[in-house]
């Protein structure tokens, strides 16, 4: 850690003239700050609003159109704030988990040899890199739209209606009196990826999933886990799972935004990949498969997670856009919050803090992934 | 590139098996899909489509896309609010923008004279698209440049006297007066005779650019264009004048956001890597949300022009951004220049300008296009806030209740411009990488 420079010039000295200026700099900034927080504090009292978070408590009254967690109009303005917070990272994960799937196979079909699939997955990702991602969200907010009324919902496998009120699939639901529900195995399945990834061994994931699969097929023996069908009933779909419209269209737009941008990325790293690795892997009879699984894509890797960890992040800041075709994320309740409650201030010092936040988690957990798989030189 | 592709075919021709099947079955897959997805797109697009006719039209059974609606609602799409007599200005606006862009791509313009000159033009367009009294006081404030610019004043003297007249310009009241204007401009082009020595044909071309631009104002001015309040400035002009603006006003802020990360004096570096972390890490519409809401409030009530503050917010979050950019190309460049440099006696401000910048830009020219692109599609967002961008006016022509139920050919025709523009700016970036020389590939 060098030492650090408080000389203006070069020659390194550090002369009066050097002090005397960063003491005004710093003196102005100071001033500045307090000119401000002064002004802010006046504007804000003749506003009527006071600085302070107890506006949390108040009861929130506005509805909030889907949530994992139970939420009411009666809750407060701070629950309400959560439960947007959890549908932003409902959509960033699913979001995320989308954008990976699409966006490496087509970033590998762009280096293909076959002429056919390089057109093809370069018109793919110029049409979608080349068309604002708001316009693309107004697009699939169109389309979901355009489903066919419940009455004549689409079954493409049964049991599963897809229609204009969303995607109704069956699900598994527990008995509450069991000490584990749907929370505590999402966690625990967490922790298992965690471990697995810390101890490099994908086969932690896998017994964690068998001994699910056989704690759930235990449950719906006993009679304690009981298969949920949708079905139609009247005016609607009854039982079952739904996910919403918006969720459908949000996240199939921004996983589609990200994936070109994705595939991009992916491209550029395999085409670092020297071309004596595909001849070395060759020579020791690899098909192209396992050329590039066993491989090129590690090396790859190594290039590609830094981009990555951007393209993730923006995936995150593009979930604000929800906002735009009413999906009930973080910046709606924040929006609503603002609008109701009157305390501007407060509410966007909590927005920009809980993206922030959010950003720093997905940027760490990279940033020790991209340290893991660096190569270990001198 | 195509050697290299070329030689990488047929080498993996060569040596993997079964290659020829897999290719043949693979291009057949990927032929079917291509051909079921555009097939009936081409079909609803072109064969069936109705090209002009009411909605009516448009409605029969088994007609395709009703471009009719595009054509009639085209004028609205672009220009938005502005009123209809008016609309040759937003129409000049963006001819001398494109005309400007195309010039500026060819080698013999990048020199420093071209930026002038792009200043000069935006004030024009600034002038065109506002009227009232603007024409007449950006004319004044053009001919005091133009004879601040080539007096023989040096240094300090020259910007005191050049930001002194832009001032007293700016606060001139009273009927506009043709000869006073004229004699100013006037003046500002024999004192180029009298100006400093230096390559004759940059002078000569700014001393045209300076008369172009003032001859333009006056003009106006003695035209008397009406004053078309910013609350009408809507549709593909304002998405334009956004992104120029906010590209153009990010560029001073962006480099010493970029300096001050890299200086090693704490207080600045601190200050510098707050700013940049904390504007990338919050989605734009949350600034957006600052700017609309939190501006006045912090002003106590008043507020200042929405499309200004709009502006401002957009050309912070810009400029951070673009200081990242400048930041890696900043790395880029060997330690032993700033150290040659340095051996050569240039202060701070001299080397960066003469030495490092030149490089950093050639360097990070794809990376700044690439931003370039994705600020126009971003410009969108406004519309969340109450600007009238061109994708809102796209939206609103599609709510007139005599084309009911007609949304996706206005869709096509949104997507159509974006990726025209984005399109033509990738490919500019490619060429311009190519003729640098640089594999700067991202």
């Amino acid at each position: 850690m060098t030492l650090m420079k408080f000389s203006l010039s070069n020659a390194g000295a550090l002369m009066r003239r050097d002090v005397v200026l960063q003491l005004l700099a710093l003196a102005g900034i100071v001033a500045l700050g307090f000119w401000l927080m002064r002004a802010t504090g006046q504007g804000l009292g003749n506003a009527g609003i006071s600085l302070d978070f107890g506006f949390l408590r108040s009861t929130a009254n506005f509805p909030i159109s889907e949530s994992l967690i139970a939420y009411s109009p009666s809750d407060s303005y701070g629950w309400a704030l959560v439960v947007g917070l959890i549908n932003t990272a409902k959509v960033a994960v699913v979001g995320i988990v989308i954008m990976t799937l699409i966006g490496v196979p087509v970033g590998i079909m762009r280096c293909s040899p076959n002429r056919a699939l390089t057109l093809f997955s370069q018109c793919y990702v110029e049409i979608i890199r080349n068309t604002p991602l708001l316009l693309q969200l107004f697009v699939w907010t169109a389309v979901v739209r355009s489903l066919p009324p419940v009455r004549q919902a689409l079954t493409p496998l049964p049991d599963i209606y897809l229609s204009q009120r969303g995607l109704n699939v069956p699900t598994l639901v527990l008995d509450p009196a069991l000490p584990v529900g749907w929370g505590g195995i999402a966690a625990i399945l967490a922790g298992a990826c965690a471990l697995a990834i810390y101890r490099r061994r994908a086969s932690i994931l896998g017994w964690s999933a068998v001994v699910l699969v056989v704690a759930l097929a235990a449950g719906l023996t006993t009679g304690d886990v009981t298969p949920s069908i949708p079905e139609l009933k009247g005016f609607g779909i009854g039982g079952g799972g739904s996910i919403s419209p918006e969720f459908i269209a949000l996240t199939m737009g921004l996983s589609i935004y990200g994936s070109a941008a994705l595939a991009e990325t992916v491209r550029s790293g395999i085409r670092s990949v020297e071309k004596g690795q595909w001849e070395a892997a060759r020579s020791v009879s690899l098909s192209t498969f396992q050329t590039i699984w066993l491989i090129v894509m590690p090396q790859t890797l190594r290039v590609v997670i830094p981009p990555t960890t951007s393209l993730y992040m923006n995936l995150i800041k593009n979930s604000s856009l929800a906002v735009a075709i009413g999906y009930p994320d973080i910046v709606y309740a924040a929006n609503t919050t603002m609008n109701q409650s009157g305390q501007i201030v407060q509410v966007i010092l909590l927005l920009m803090a809980t993206y922030l936040i959010m950003n720093m988690m997905v940027s760490v957990f990279m940033n020790w992934y991209n340290h893991r798989v660096q190569l270990v030189t001198r | 590139m195509t050697g290299h592709a070329s030689s990488r075919r047929s080498f993996i021709r060569d040596t993997l098996p079964g290659y020829l099947l897999w290719n043949n079955l693979i291009t057949l897959a990927t032929v079917s899909i291509a051909a079921l997805v555009l097939v009936p797109f081409a079909r609803w697009a072109l064969v069936d489509a109705v090209w002009t006719g009411t909605a009516e039209d448009c409605r029969t059974p088994g007609a395709g896309a009703c471009w009719a609606f595009v054509g009639e609602k085209m004028r609205f799409m672009i220009f938005g609010f502005y009123p209809s007599a008016e609309q040759w200005r937003p129409l000049l606006v963006m001819v001398l923008f494109a005309i400007a862009t195309v010039t500026s791509c060819f080698r013999p313009f990048w020199r420093h004279e071209t930026v002038i000159a792009w200043l000069l033009l935006l004030a024009v367009m600034f002038a065109v698209m506002i009227g009232g009294e603007w024409p007449y006081r950006l004319a004044l404030l053009v001919g005091f440049c133009a004879i601040a610019f080539f007096s023989p004043l040096r240094g300090t003297a020259r910007i005191a006297v050049s930001g002194a007249a832009a001032l007293a310009a700016f606060h001139l009241n009273g009927s506009p007066s043709l000869p006073m204007t004229g004699a100013l401009v006037a003046a500002g082009a024999v004192l180029m005779l009298a100006g400093r020595p230096g390559n004759v044909g940059s002078l000569r071309l700014l001393a045209a650019a300076f008369l172009l631009a003032g001859g333009a104002l006056v003009a106006m001015a003695s035209a008397g264009l009406s004053y078309q309040r910013t609350e009408t400035w809507s549709g593909l002009p304002l998405t334009i004048w956004l992104a120029t603006i906010g590209m153009g006003g990010a560029f001073p802020l962006a480099v010493l956001l970029a300096l001050g990360r890299r200086s090693q004096i704490l207080l600045v570096r601190v200050l510098c890597t707050g700013i940049i972390e904390i504007v990338r890490g919050v989605p734009l519409i949350t600034l957006l949300f600052m700017a609309a809401f939190l501006l006045p409030i912090l002003l106590d009530g008043e507020t200042f022009n929405k499309l200004i503050r709009i502006q401002l917010i957009l050309i912070l979050f810009i400029a951070c951004y673009l200081a990242e950019i400048i930041r890696g190309g900043l790395q880029a460049i060997p330690p032993g220049q700033y150290e040659a440099a340095s051996a050569l006696g240039l202060r701070f401000w001299p080397q960066m300008l003469t030495v490092v910048f030149p490089q950093v830009f050639r360097i990070t020219i794809p990376s700044i296009i690439n931003l370039t692109i994705n600020i126009f599609k971003d410009t969108s967002l406004v519309l969340i806030v109450g600007l009238f961008d061109f994708l809102q006016a796209v939206r609103s022509s599609m709510t007139d209740a005599a084309w009911l139920g007609i949304s996706t050919e206005g869709y096509v025709f949104a997507a159509l411009t974006y990726f025209v523009f984005c399109f033509c700016a990738s490919r500019l970036s490619i060429g311009i990488e190519r003729k640098l020389g640089e594999r700067y590939s991202h």
